[in-house]
């Protein structure tokens, strides 16, 4: 049965509208686009304000963790990018959230992405998948060596050519997970429009 | 002045099928599984099995904190899975911690409970065993609070109940509670910022799921036990629903996936055949 709600009409209009541009962009599509925009604009604002609201000012109420305009006047100070005069001091509030991100992340990315992966590179050696992606670990990283003269000379090239073809497959087995991620994306609004919309599946 | 067009061959014909043929051939080719269940076969991978093992050897009592992002294009890939996951978690006696960055990913949230059914399905109570948190800030800044300073830093939960009054949060010891992180994200920053906050930095165990296009990059993290398991897409996400016994959408999806790609396999072979046709016969280079 078809759906009577009518959030539901809305949003298979919407979805159906937005499938359109497969065929051709048009006024409708633009629509459906810039509704999306609109509304995510409009809803991290109230989001934000929000966050505002119970990450700082409810806590600061009443005298109680005053410590908290700092963080809030760091915040503000990125605004000053507007202005040509004054864009300077936007750096400060920048930097301040750059460098706490880089502080809490640098430490853990050393050990997950170089130490455990280089152990894990090397641990695997007594199987023979271990020792394929230990060949094309290595063959791959000589692929981006460009400043060894003698790299040229054989027998590199062969092994350069191993890790060029390492690579490739690599790409190949992304390319063929992208293709399924964007199916299985848009099957959910196939589902959406087939069961939910028109209560036909 | 006369310009001679090239005549188009049937190689060039196949190369260049327009877009909306091969679009609409995908549509038609997911909606009739949808409308028709074929029931192909599932072979339950490796990979959600080990997740799953990880989600059943979790200590009693533990904390399991349960990170939900993804928005309307993760959804159908993701949500079957975070149901699935849910369902098992519930049957467990471990406190769930589930926290979100956005009111998206929150409503999803609640249509795992809507779905899930915990107090009537399996007698819990929210606030007693499970709360939603909803995070501002980056991932780094929310992964740190939620795994070492959850109480000293967020004042309420995501419906305004103060979370030093909740009573699964009596006797919460931060890190050394928490006994698994579930993250389930269609982001490649915080798939792979939770190895390095979980595993690297606070020693966590941790399982993950997200869209099969992030797969190849988190394999490694994976062959490298710094995961335990993980939850590859659709597929992964109908491997769970098997193994938990609860199959939903996921198992029903991944009909539409196999049929569907069949489609996209079958205009891979033709744009092949016409590059070969037009090099050997076709005067191409």
């Amino acid at each position: 049965m078809v759906s009577a709600l009518p959030d539901v009409w809305i949003a298979a209009i919407l979805t159906i509208i937005a499938t359109s541009y497969v065929f051709k962009d048009n006024p409708a599509f633009k629509f459906a686009e810039h509704t999306f925009i609109g509304a995510s604009a409009g809803y991290g604002i109230a989001y934000s304000l929000d966050r505002l609201r119970t990450y700082a000012l409810e806590p600061m109420s009443g005298g109680k963790h005053p410590e908290y305009v700092i963080p809030i006047i760091l915040g503000l100070l990125v605004y000053f990018r507007y202005s040509r005069r004054y864009y300077w001091i936007a750096r400060y509030g920048i930097a301040f959230m750059t460098g706490q991100g880089i502080g809490i992340a640098m430490r853990a990315r050393i050990r997950t992405d170089f130490i455990k992966q280089l152990q894990a590179t090397t641990a695997g050696l007594t199987t023979v998948d271990g020792v394929i992606i230990f060949i094309l670990v290595v063959t791959g990283l000589l692929h981006f060596v460009f400043t060894v003269k003698s790299l040229e000379k054989k027998p590199f090239p062969y092994l350069v050519k191993i890790g060029r073809y390492g690579i490739l497959m690599a790409l190949g087995a992304a390319f063929g997970n992208t293709v399924m991620t964007r199916l299985g994306q848009y099957q959910g609004r196939m589902l959406f429009l087939l069961k939910d919309w028109l209560g036909i599946a | 002045m006369t310009v001679k067009e090239e005549r188009e061959t049937i190689w060039d014909k196949m190369e260049n099928v327009p877009r909306w043929v091969l679009l609409t051939l995908v549509v038609i080719s997911m909606a009739i599984p949808i409308l028709h269940p074929i029931g192909l076969p599932i072979l339950v991978g490796q990979p959600a099995r080990d997740a799953y093992n990880a989600v059943e050897e979790t200590p009693d009592g533990s904390y399991v904190v349960f990170h939900i992002n993804y928005g309307a294009g993760g959804k159908p890939t993701l949500q079957p899975a975070a149901v699935a996951i849910s369902h098992h978690l519930f049957r467990k006696n471990v406190k769930i911690i589930y926290f979100c960055g956005g009111v998206v990913d929150l409503a999803n949230i609640k249509e795992i409970f809507e779905e899930c059914k915990p107090e009537e399905r399996y007698g819990k109570e929210y606030g007693k065993d499970y709360v939603v948190l909803l995070l501002t800030g980056d991932f780094n800044t929310q992964a740190s609070i939620v795994l070492s300073h959850l109480l000293a830093t967020v004042p309420k939960d995501a419906f305004e109940n103060k979370l030093v009054d909740l009573p699964m949060f009596q006797g919460y010891k931060e890190t050394e509670s928490i006994g698994l992180v579930v993250q389930l994200t269609t982001s490649g920053d915080v798939s792979e910022g939770w190895v390095a906050m979980a595993y690297s930095m606070y020693n966590r165990r941790l399982v993950g799921g997200w869209l099969s296009m992030m797969t190849s990059s988190m394999i490694p993290y994976y062959q490298a036990r710094q995961m335990l398991g993980y939850i590859d897409g659709s597929k992964g996400a109908a491997d769970y629903e098997l193994l938990v016994g609860e199959p939903g959408d996921a198992v029903a999806i991944t009909d539409i996936l196999s049929l569907s790609q069949l489609v996209y396999l079958a205009f891979i072979v033709i744009g092949n055949i016409a590059l070969i046709g037009k090099k050997y016969y076709g005067g191409g280079k």
